[in-house]
């Protein structure tokens, strides 16, 4: 009687054995082969500047140059188009030593839970500039601290960094970018160019406290330092202009233009006020400075409060930016043992405060940019890419990619770099990927993503 | 009987998975997996405890049943690059330890029953690797849990039961992320980030037995949500780090709520034997048809918070912004024969049935802590009964899956994942 049960018995369990043994679950093969869609990227030119140069850390060197937005960028397309991959750089030479950068030191938290990052200058070559090399045709024109507003002038009205890395190229003093541009253009005949400028524009007098000193961060003494204001709207309007039709003179030319973040909410403007100031309403909404763990004071800062050119120590209002420069200074006694910043007789300087008036004028200014901007891509049917609303949603902590979280908080953001504006090379990835995901769309293509694990994000010692 | 035994761990043996839902291992009973779970209308024996508590009071006697399932399930996500994960899951080991005995007395002390179950419904372990795509949405997820349910029973009347029981649970976490930090140019360093920790909370097992018709039952079963509280000083921060940040890692901890779903079922089951026929009532041949429903969304708000905001991971670990979880939806039907009736001198019961589960991942989303699709699941079992107050119970339950795409937008992450799992349990049940 037993042997009636056993035999189907075993045979059942056999047969789920055997399911077992089957049971690694399918995936369909449904990928989508790599694409250009309608695009054509077999010759490229990019213009830029910091971020497709490469420049971060307030520090130019050849790994940065080469993985810097513009350069990852080719780097996918020319797994598409085996042409793309000559984008020729004006690079540094391998080995060398780049011009230097800031470094982070580690990072703290103070009794308060206030959180402060250590930096600390990396000296580079003092004449890192005669190492870069300029052979070969240009694909990426892409200019550390370059305005559109200097496209017509000759280099020497550019700033350290721009007209060390422009002599390169250019080769005489007398020759401006655009007639350079104009010459790369006929060579090249690029098929695509994706253009990514303006943002130096207001960049730099922002950077500066509006509009005072271009500092070359590492030599506040620099002698090539010189007064900046926000590049006039006629100015960039004809400038911006007249380069879109040098680059896409001719209706076959593919492009895209990407426009301007609001870089006042890169954590360079955002850091301090976020963490050490506090609104005293019952003051006229006066910025306070949270002093670790010692109380709160006034923030008094230099302001030509009168409009008469002078100078007056006055207290910082609701609006007022302290900017990242100031962060390890305010506080600092001077030799009377006034600290700086928190007193009338050592108010903070105007170049490390952006002042509500001064947030007026780049307001307006980087509105007509990104207007200009705008209006030229529908006008020659190039694709717009809104960066601007990408860093807004940044600032937000709405922004992803693989399931990494970035955000604009300084250092521990994972976006931007100690210097609070450039991104890390990790960023430089994700701006890539964000770039792709547009021209994914525009062009119904398929051009692979960059893996960002590949690429280091904020460094530690 | 040992031929039967041998067959039936070689076939454990082989390469298979089991049965599971999200983090819900259902290996709660030998006799019920056999028909496949979730039978609040179906009084198998002692392990009723943990299906519906109500439906010992229709059994008789003092009954004790032990049952172990072996959990294999195997996951595969390829991402959008085309990078393929076979995601390495722990085989899961279910089990539970149930046991009640009927009160002596006239009237209502008579009628009242109690019991005792230890059991560990819900449990994860996966290990996606340390450098997988996904790295910086968890690396590792583990989770564990035990029950112990104290319980009574009461039989109202002829046709109706309630049963109620506490439930105890200890538990904890332990789960991993990836660090965007590098020391030098190149790209991440394989830095990290873990918790684990243990908690412990309460909760109920509440059920109701009905027979409004003769052959005729309907189970009503709710086991509440359970939270495990693990707080500041339970668990552990093991922070791989760059010895430049370790100090800023030591004076932290993290809070958080585990959160296990409750479940409700309601089971329909057709007695082909009157219930009053001298054959027990766990060994009657029925069919019986079930719905339950599991709330997953809770899950939602599930998340790490750390005592300060922490480099590159911020204040706060929380799956609420990628996993949009809702509750889900799970029917079946299953039945059991009574093959060979207990008056030969030894028994057996044959059970089948057959089961889908909606994923509780909505279309698009992805649980990458209990990765989750749609599934059909076929199930079989038997209880051999050389004795009639003896039974050995075997059963076998096979999940497969039906690949999903998941494309969690603010997550930039996406891809296509698909499971299967074979759950083989075996159980011993005593009745005294």
């Amino acid at each position: 009687m037993k042997r009636s049960f056993f035999t189907p018995l075993m045979v059942c369990l056999l047969l789920i054995g055997m399911m077992g043994s089957s049971c690694e679950p399918s995936l369909s093969d449904v990928d989508t082969p790599p694409s250009m869609g309608q695009a054509d990227f077999s010759r490229l030119m990019m213009v830029g500047d910091d971020y497709m140069a490469g420049f971060a850390d307030e520090g130019w060197s050849r790994p940065k140059q080469m993985q810097s937005v513009s350069n990852l960028l080719a780097g996918q397309l020319a797994m598409l188009a085996s042409d793309a991959a000559s984008f020729n750089n004006v690079a540094l030479a391998e080995g060398v030593q780049g011009s230097g950068n800031w470094q982070l030191q580690g990072v703290s938290y103070d009794t308060c839970g206030f959180f402060g990052a250590q930096l600390q200058w990396s000296e580079g070559l003092a004449n890192w500039d005669e190492f870069m090399s300029a052979e070969g045709t240009i694909h990426n024109f892409s200019v550390p601290k370059l305005l559109v507003d200097h496209l017509d002038q000759t280099p020497a009205i550019y700033f350290p960094y721009e007209g060390a890395y422009v002599n390169r190229f250019l080769g005489t003093e007398s020759t401006t970018i655009m007639e350079k541009m104009q010459t790369s253009v006929q060579e090249v005949d690029p098929s695509f160019v994706l253009l990514w400028l303006g943002m130096q524009d207001v960049m730099e007098y922002c950077w500066s406290g509006g509009g005072n000193l271009v500092r070359s961060v590492s030599n506040e003494t620099d002698p090539d330092l010189r007064p900046i204001g926000l590049t006039s709207s006629s100015d960039f309007r004809n400038k911006y202009k007249a380069l879109v039709e040098t680059l896409f003179a001719g209706e076959t030319r593919q492009g895209a233009l990407v426009n301007v973040p609001n870089v006042l909410e890169m954590p360079y403007f955002t850091y301090f006020n976020n963490l050490h100031t506090a609104l005293d309403t019952a003051v006229m909404d006066s910025l306070r400075f949270r002093d670790a763990c010692q109380g709160m004071h006034l923030v008094w800062i230099e302001s030509d409060s009168n409009g008469d050119g002078v100078m007056d120590a006055v207290v910082a209002k609701k609006g007022d930016l302290v900017l990242l420069s100031a962060a390890s200074l305010i506080g600092e006694p001077n030799e009377a043992g006034v600290r700086y910043g928190l007193d009338p007789a050592y108010p903070l300087a105007d170049h490390h405060v952006l002042e509500l008036k001064e947030k007026s004028a780049y307001d307006k200014a980087l509105r007509t940019i990104n207007q200009v901007i705008s209006a030229a891509a529908e006008d020659h049917n190039l694709l717009l890419i809104d960066m601007h609303t990408f860093f807004e949603e940044l600032a937000g902590g709405q922004v992803s990619f693989e399931g990494l979280r970035v955000n604009s908080s300084y250092v521990n953001g994972n976006f931007f770099g100690v210097d609070g504006y450039s991104p890390t090379i990790k960023a430089n990835a994700m701006l890539s990927n964000e770039i792709i995901d547009a021209l994914n769309v525009f062009y119904a293509a398929n051009i692979p993503k960059v893996d960002i694990r590949n690429y280091s994000g904020i460094v530690y010692p | 009987m040992l031929r039967v035994i041998t067959t039936f761990f070689l076939v454990l043996l082989t390469n298979c998975t089991l049965l599971a839902t999200g983090s819900q291992k259902n290996g709660q009973g030998a006799k019920e997996m056999g028909i496949g779970a979730e039978s609040a209308s179906s009084a198998l024996g002692a392990s009723s405890l943990f299906y519906n508590p109500a439906a010992t009071s229709f059994l008789g006697g003092t009954q004790l049943n032990l049952s172990f399932h072996a959990i294999d399930q195997q996951l595969r996500l390829r991402h959008r690059s085309g990078e393929v994960n076979e995601v390495g899951v722990g085989l899961g080991v279910a089990y539970g330890g149930y046991g009640f005995m009927s009160l002596k007395g006239k009237d209502g002390l008579g009628r009242l029953k109690l019991g005792f179950a230890v059991y560990n419904p819900h449990q994860a372990d996966l290990d996606y690797g340390d450098d997988w795509v996904g790295r910086y949405l968890v690396q590792r997820f583990r989770l564990w849990t035990r029950y112990y349910q104290p319980t009574m029973s009461y039989r109202v009347n002829e046709r109706i039961g309630l049963g109620f029981g506490l439930i105890y649970t200890t538990g904890g976490v332990e789960s991993k992320w990836a660090l965007p930090i590098t020391t030098s140019d190149v790209g991440d360093e394989n830095y990290s980030l873990g918790v684990k920790g243990n908690g412990n909370g309460f909760g109920f097992n509440l059920g109701c037995y009905m027979e409004p018709l003769d052959h005729f039952v309907i189970g009503i079963n709710y086991r509440s949500r359970t939270r495990l509280k693990v707080w500041e000083g339970d668990g552990e921060i093991m922070a791989d780090v760059p010895s430049s940040i370790t100090a800023v890692y030591d004076t932290v901890e993290f809070n958080s709520l585990i959160r296990i779903p409750d479940v409700i079922n309601v089971g329909f089951t057709y007695y082909f034997n009157q219930l009053q026929e001298e054959i027990a009532l766990e060994r009657r041949s029925f069919i019986s048809f079930s719905i339950s429903r599991t709330g997953w969304e809770q899950l939602e708000d599930w998340r790490f918070d750390f005592t300060e905001g922490l480099p590159n991971m911020g204040s706060r670990m929380e799956y609420k912004r990628r996993d949009l979880v809702t509750d889900n939806f799970t029917i079946g039907l299953g039945g059991q024969w009574n093959a060979v009736p207990l008056k030969r001198g030894w028994g057996l019961l044959l059970r089948g049935g057959v089961q889908r589960i909606n994923s509780p991942a909505p279309t698009h989303t992805i649980m990458l802590e209990s990765p989750d699709v749609n599934q059909t699941l076929v199930n079989g079992g038997l209880s051999f009964y050389p004795t009639p107050a003896l039974s050995i119970d075997l059963s076998a339950n096979y999940a497969m899956g039906k690949e999903r795409i998941f494309d969690t937008e603010f997550e930039n992450f996406s891809g296509t994942y698909n499971s299967n799992a074979l759950t083989v349990g075996v159980g011993i049940s005593v009745k005294l």
